[in-house]
């Protein structure tokens, strides 16, 4: 059976992969059944709302929480209690940033080296400057913010040169300039040093800016398992107006032939029809007096496809 | 092994628990002083001998030191679990049985050794106070230490032993007070058993039987309670 997972994730060039894994608190299911098929060089963003399975498949996965059921490869291998080794390749945060709160960085950096059995010192320097946190190395934790702390664990991951990352939540408690900046640093690192990235966030818009292979879950479940560009072909093209009486606008539209729109509410309305004119569009509008304040073209997010695929799978 | 027990010394420093260890042997002495000082300027009571006043150095170290063990299992154990920094651990390339492992035999090493210092020092502490002072009934003999010494190390033996029950119990919840409270009621336990005993120690076959239970219970504890992150 090893042997054939082997083959097939050496045929698919997965770096990780999931088989039916299940957990259950108290007789209620936090994940069910989740295949997850992680490519090499891919990052893969895990997405879904809080409480929806992502950080239990993510301990599983780092076999921090053992599966009711399913199984998790790593590298090509199962993980048990006995495979410890293969995590000699990967960086990860799980939950909040925890540290030794009486050391300082550098302390823990090289705690973390020690355990890793990485030998190069040097690159906690490297590292420390990649978070800029250079300056403030021989602070003890203690008195980090929560943005430092979560800049660090960064560091941490990174440091022992992973081959592969997991990041449960990296972005928690950072500035838009610090999302920025860590963004930035995780596609230096999957493009240069082609680091697999396996990225959770319950910030839908921050996963569409990084990831090239997209896994929503629900309910423990996963909906589904898509490539970037995939999902832009679900993603529907549309007119966005937004007028000062919707109602009187859709009268309108429908008197000039166009069905496929819907009204969001007493201001919005998309128009599903790219074909149309904005132009025409508009001068049809002021024409019957509807007070026009914007027109648009646009794109469905990633939030919408999820909003999307949840209705459908209801 | 001892590259873990390395770091652990690292992460927690020993500074400290040295620290401690040198004030509770000043504290024994001390202790004994007061009360050799006690029993020699009260005329109702009759000076203490070598053997009570051995007795009572060992009781007073167990109960110092096993106290102390539970404090270092709290630290070094059940305090990482409590910070979350286990999951860290958790997710190095290590065995985590032996990781545990390497933290609990710095704390049964650490007990091990304060225990055999503070004899050494409290011992040798009564023959000069009593060669300068004349504090004990009788004189010191050199035959005195084929009792003391067996008495010594059946008690080292047994506290390093006892020591894995405040990571036994504490480990249940992963609860420090549990842990503490622990540590007090084995001495409590310990003392109404060998209380029985003519000798005042434990005889080979109670030894014996008291590391199996342990070794069992700490054994059953590592395979459910160590891997319990959550």
């Amino acid at each position: 059976m090893k042997a054939v997972r082997e083959e097939y994730s050496l045929k698919m060039d997965y770096i990780m992969e999931t088989a039916g894994l299940r957990k259950s608190y108290k007789g209620n299911t936090v994940v069910n059944e989740v295949d997850i098929h992680i490519p090499k060089g891919a990052v893969y963003g895990f997405v879904g709302p809080n409480g929806a399975g992502k950080s239990t498949v993510m301990k599983m996965m780092l076999n921090l929480i053992q599966p009711d059921a399913g199984e998790v490869y790593l590298f090509g291998e199962k993980v048990t209690d006995h495979s410890y080794e293969i995590f000699k390749k990967t960086g990860s945060i799980i939950e909040n940033p925890y540290f030794y709160e009486k050391l300082t960085a550098r302390q823990n950096l090289e705690l973390h080296c020690e355990y890793m059995g990485f030998p190069n010192k040097e690159r906690i320097d490297e590292v420390l400057q990649m978070v800029d946190l250079q300056n403030v190395e021989g602070k003890q934790i203690r008195h980090y913010s929560l943005g430092m702390k979560q800049r660090l664990a960064i560091a941490r991951a990174i440091l022992a040169r992973p081959e592969f990352l997991i990041l449960d939540e990296p972005i928690n408690a950072l500035d838009p300039e610090g999302i920025r900046e860590m963004r930035n640093l995780f596609q230096r690192l999957n493009r240069e040093d082609g680091t697999t990235i396996f990225i959770s966030s319950h910030i839908l818009s921050e996963v569409e800016l990084i990831a090239d292979t997209i896994g929503m879950i629900q309910h423990g479940k996963l909906l589904t398992e898509l490539s970037i560009e995939e999902i832009h072909k679900h993603q529907t093209e549309y007119i966005s107006l937004q007028v000062d009486h919707a109602a009187h606008a859709a009268a309108l539209l429908e008197q000039m032939g166009i069905t496929n729109f819907s009204v969001l509410d007493k201001e919005f309305i998309r128009i599903y029809d790219s074909d149309i004119s904005g132009k025409d569009l508009s001068k049809l509008l002021i024409e019957n007096g509807v007070g026009l304040e914007s027109l648009g073209r646009k794109q469905d997010t990633l939030e919408d496809y999820f909003f999307q695929l949840m209705e459908e799978r209801k | 092994m001892a590259h873990l027990m390395k770091l652990e010394l690292k992460k927690f420093g020993m500074a400290r628990t040295v620290i401690f260890t040198v004030a509770a042997i000043l504290f024994s002495i001390l202790f004994i002083t007061v009360s050799l000082w006690d029993s020699m300027t009260d005329p109702e009571q009759t000076k203490d001998t070598f053997e009570s006043t051995y007795l009572v150095i060992g009781l007073l170290l167990s109960l110092i030191f096993l106290v102390y063990s539970s404090v270092l299992t709290a630290r070094l154990v059940i305090g990482e679990y409590e910070q979350r920094t286990m999951t860290i651990l958790f997710s190095y390339p290590l065995n985590r049985m032996k990781l545990i492992a390497s933290k609990l035999a710095i704390i049964m090493v650490y007990t091990a050794l304060s225990m055999a210092a503070g004899y050494v020092c409290c011992s040798a502490y009564i023959v000069f106070a009593d060669r300068f002072f004349d504090v004990l009934e009788g004189t010191f003999q050199i035959s005195m230490l084929q009792t003391w010494i067996p008495m010594a190390i059946t008690m080292v033996v047994v506290c390093m032993v006892l020591s894995l029950w405040p990571f036994i119990i504490g480990m249940i919840r992963k609860s420090v007070p549990a842990a503490i409270v622990t540590s007090l009621l084995v001495i409590v336990f310990r003392q109404v058993i060998i209380s029985k005993n003519e000798t005042n120690r434990e005889s080979l076959l109670q030894i014996l039987l008291v590391s199996v239970v342990t070794f069992a219970a700490a054994l059953f504890i590592f395979k459910k309670k160590v891997p319990e992150l959550y």
